[in-house]
């Protein structure tokens, strides 16, 4: 029997899917600008390994197959693609978003029902297991250094299949401004110095053009991103803006007490995947809370944890392991920050 | 309304969905007479009726035909002159397609009419005497809830009404009635708001009309003008479910209802248009509540239009007349779509609560029926839900039949109506599952009922054996001692 309401507002989450994917195209054509081949080989290895994951996953479990063309495999092939750095091996592409699909999500019941963030969880494992891999940074093409040309398929073609050769790995690779600086403090420089021997400019990090992650470089274009997922309600405010304030804040007030020691909040701000997170990873439905005080603890949450990892830990970057914590907070967050009930 | 009211004064959550009012332009028509009605005994909320005529009896429009002993009732008044046929069970215009007691009327065709005093002088009349002439005319609330109109009409000390709301919001896709009766009846909706005010003592009218329907502004706008200094037209954003009565409440007044408490305990009185009209014929022109609008459209409704529609008129004659015979293809919804019900049987009567009949195409209809898909927590449910629920969550207590943790996530202030349905992405088909839960808890309250009551009975038998043993066993006692005495005499 049909329960009213008889009509429906026409989303679904097939058109949610893609307009993410389209929201991702911006941060995409960045780190196909900054590794040009190599990026592209990267992100369709990524996808096609996701999307044939879920495929097998499907068969296996004898879930329904109409999810499979739901695009979120897709989605998540990309995500994974966007957090892994540029000189990760074709196999690690394959393993990650395979980990992605059956480890992050699959395992747990499918979609809607897995606590963590796929793509930051498969990030973690590899990071964990091949801590050589993922922390290694190719210098971006705009840059004068940059030692591979990846404008050129049939070196990136090699580049990825047969890997860059451990001695090699120094001259192509540059640090990201979180790693150089977190080396720098333990060098016992101070951070100005170590931002000026990093020629370390706001501008350039803002447009992208550092080293990182394929997709978290720039900020500029995962805003352009972010505005068309905040315009189609597909994320609140409350999140990215609870998790970029919180870090901004602490930044500040650190920075203010011991400038010597603690970077300043623009620097936080723009460096690494915490726009990437915040935007994209944090605010990601299946495992963020869906009340909107809920949505500003997680964020909060997020931002204080990323400070202290990037701060106190031994990893220099700290935004996905942030999220990944916060997600198991969750269903404690939505229980307790319900908003008051009408009348009530 | 300043910018600062402005902003206070909203309801949380809402939608806007595309709004379908094809109707709003086709004048209200009196529907042909029938050659039979059929009066189910409860058409509002609280107890059902007994009928007060037999079999074989003539009746005439405007006859009280059935009534109940309790308070919370509404009598029910013969829609034509005709004979009783029948007493029988009936389907009712409901989901479930049970029965209930109906009473069949053979129309006669002179359509006879029995009036009550006309009590157009109503300004000068005791408002107790007012408040039971809406309770004798069986008034219940046009707008779908269908509860009896004169609960609300008392006036207590303690809580005075200082404002009386009409709610010409109608909120609902498709549906016009509401805005018919504004543009046709205007003024007898402004005397009838005046009675109400008269009735409760109230010193502010406000009739609250959403933007969609400038005309209908502008008429009763018109109407006021000449009328009384004591009301206003308040003009309102399109917003479903403004119609609501704690909604509009808090968006007219920017106050809300406390739970469990009554718009009476915060001095309003909110009524919907249709009904205020009804109020309006009972009293000036002494008539009892024996037809209404009914907006008449659907896809698949040849000729949409607004009805004057008896009470007691079975639905496929009614769509019939609308150009509608084929009736096998068809789904038919009893009110707005978006809080309607689905109609199993349309061989069933109009009822008091019967706003409107949309009819779609099977195929259609059920292509907005999806498949569910798993719940992504993508929080749309909770941005739009007016009573701030968290509908995803509540939902998942629901289905596993947890009524305790459901309950404690405020199930029962769920207002049914549909806002998370509609935004949800997977389809889930959330207010079902709260209509599920509402139903078991009820059920379960029953079941908890007559077990105690039955414990009850039980202990009360077994008290009754223990004390009757007892009392045999003093009688032997005594005729033991008295024997005993005489022995040793
Ligand atoms: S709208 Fe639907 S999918 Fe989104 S949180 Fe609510 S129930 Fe879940
Ligand atoms: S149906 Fe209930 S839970 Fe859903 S939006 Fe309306 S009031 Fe909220």
């Amino acid at each position: 029997m049909f329960s009213s309401p008889h009509i429906h507002g026409g989303d679904s989450i097939r058109k949610q899917m893609l307009t993410v994917i389209l929201a991702l195209m911006p941060a995409t054509f960045m780190s196909v600008y900054l590794f040009g081949w190599l990026a592209c080989l990267v992100l369709t290895c990524c996808i096609l390994s996701s999307v044939l994951s879920e495929y097998i996953c499907l068969k296996l479990m004898d879930r329904r197959k109409r999810s499979l063309l739901d695009g979120s495999a897709a989605l998540t092939g990309l995500f994974v693609g966007l957090v892994l750095p540029v000189l990760v091996p074709w196999w690690m592409a394959i393993l990650g978003s395979a980990l992605a699909i059956v480890l992050g999500k699959q395992l747990y019941g499918g979609l809607g029902y897995n606590p963590f963030n796929p793509a930051l969880t498969a990030r973690i494992i590899l990071l964990i297991s091949f801590p050589v891999y993922m922390t290694s940074w190719a210098i971006p093409m705009p840059l004068e250094q940059a030692a591979i040309n990846f404008y050129d398929f049939s070196a990136c073609w090699q580049v990825f299949f047969t890997g860059v050769s451990a001695s090699a790995f120094d001259a192509v690779s540059m640090a990201t401004p979180l790693g150089h600086v977190k080396t720098a403090l333990t060098q016992q420089q101070t951070v100005s110095e170590a931002l000026a021997s990093y020629q370390y400019q706001p501008w350039q990090a803002f447009i992208g053009l550092e080293a990182g992650s394929l997709g978290e470089t720039s900020v500029l274009a995962i805003l352009l991103g972010a505005a068309l997922l905040l315009g189609r309600n597909l994320i609140s405010w409350h999140i990215p803006t609870a998790y970029i304030l919180t870090v901004a804040l602490l930044a500040t007030v650190f920075n203010l007490i011991e400038p010597d020691r603690y970077a300043p909040a623009l620097f936080h701000v723009l460096a690494g995947g915490l726009v990437l997170c915040a935007f994209f990873m944090a605010t990601d439905p299946v495992t963020s809370p869906v009340t909107p005080i809920g949505q500003l603890v997680f964020g909060i949450g997020c931002g204080v944890i990323t400070w202290c990892i990037r701060t106190y830990a031994n990893y220099p970057e700290g935004a996905m392991f942030a999220v990944v914590v916060m997600n198991c907070a969750v269903p404690l967050i939505d229980h307790y920050c319900r908003p008051r009930v009408y009348g009530r | 309304m300043n910018l600062f009211d402005r902003f206070r004064a909203k309801f949380h959550g809402g939608i806007q969905p595309v709004e379908w009012k094809e109707t709003a332009n086709c004048p209200i028509q009196r529907l042909a007479l029938s050659e039979q009605y059929i009066l189910p005994m409860k058409q509002h909320i609280g107890q059902e009726c007994v009928p007060l005529v037999a079999v074989g009896d003539r009746v005439l429009r405007g006859q009280k035909v059935a009534r109940s002993q309790a308070y919370v009732h509404a009598p029910i008044h013969a829609p034509t002159s005709g004979i009783v046929r029948k007493i029988a069970d009936n389907p009712i215009p409901h989901p479930s397609g049970l029965g209930m007691l109906s009473l069949f009327i053979e129309a006669d065709g002179l359509d006879e009419e029995k009036k009550m005093p006309c009590l157009a002088d109503y300004r000068n009349i005791d408002p107790v005497l007012i408040r039971e002439q809406v309770r004798m005319a069986g008034i219940t609330g046009l707008g779908g809830a269908g509860f009896p109109a004169f609960i609300k009409h008392r006036r207590d000390d303690e809580f005075p009404v200082h404002t009386v709301i009409l709610n010409g919001v109608e909120c609902e896709p498709w549906l016009t009635n509401d805005h018919r009766l504004m543009l046709e009846h205007g003024q007898q909706i402004v005397e009838g708001l005046d009675i109400l005010m008269h009735v409760v003592g109230a010193k502010k009218g406000i009739i609250a009309i959403e933007s969609n329907k400038p005309d209908a502004a502008l008429n009763i706008q018109q109407c006021i003008a000449d009328f009384s200094q004591d009301m206003e037209v308040r003009i309102l954003p399109t917003r479903y479910p403004q119609g609501g009565e704690k909604q509009l409440i808090q968006v007219v007044t920017g106050k809300e209802v406390p739970a469990g408490k009554l718009p009476l305990h915060i001095g309003v009185l909110c009524q919907n248009i249709g009904t205020v009209k009804s109020i309006y014929d009972a009293v000036v022109l002494g008539k009892s509540l024996t037809e209404r609008v009914v907006t008449i459209s659907g896809p698949q409704t040849p000729r949409r239009g607004n009805s004057l529609v008896r009470i007691g008129t079975d639905l496929s004659f009614i769509l019939s007349q609308h150009g509608l015979t084929d009736l096998s293809e068809v789904k038919v919804i009893h009110g707005g779509p978006m809080m309607g019900e689905l109609l199993p049987n349309l061989h069933v009567p109009a009822v008091k609560s019967t706003t409107g009949l949309l009819a779609w195409h099977t195929a259609e209809f059920e292509k907005s029926h999806e498949q569910p898909d798993p719940c992504i927590h993508c929080g749309h449910c909770v941005q739009v839900c007016p009573v701030k629920l968290v509908p995803n969550e509540l939902a998942s207590h629901c289905k596993h039949d947890d009524t305790e943790r459901a309950q404690a996530y405020h199930l029962f202030d769920c207002i049914e109506c549909g806002c998370c349905s509609y935004v949800c992405p997977s389809h889930i088909p959330l207010v079902q599952h709260f209509r599920y839960a509402k139903g078991m808890v009820a059920q379960q309250a029953r079941e908890q009922k007559f077990s105690e009551e039955s414990r009850q009975r039980s202990e009360a038998h077994l008290q009754r054996i223990e004390k009757e043993k007892e009392a045999r066993a003093a009688r032997r006692a005594k005729v033991l001692a008295k024997q005993k005495a005489l022995e040793e005499k």
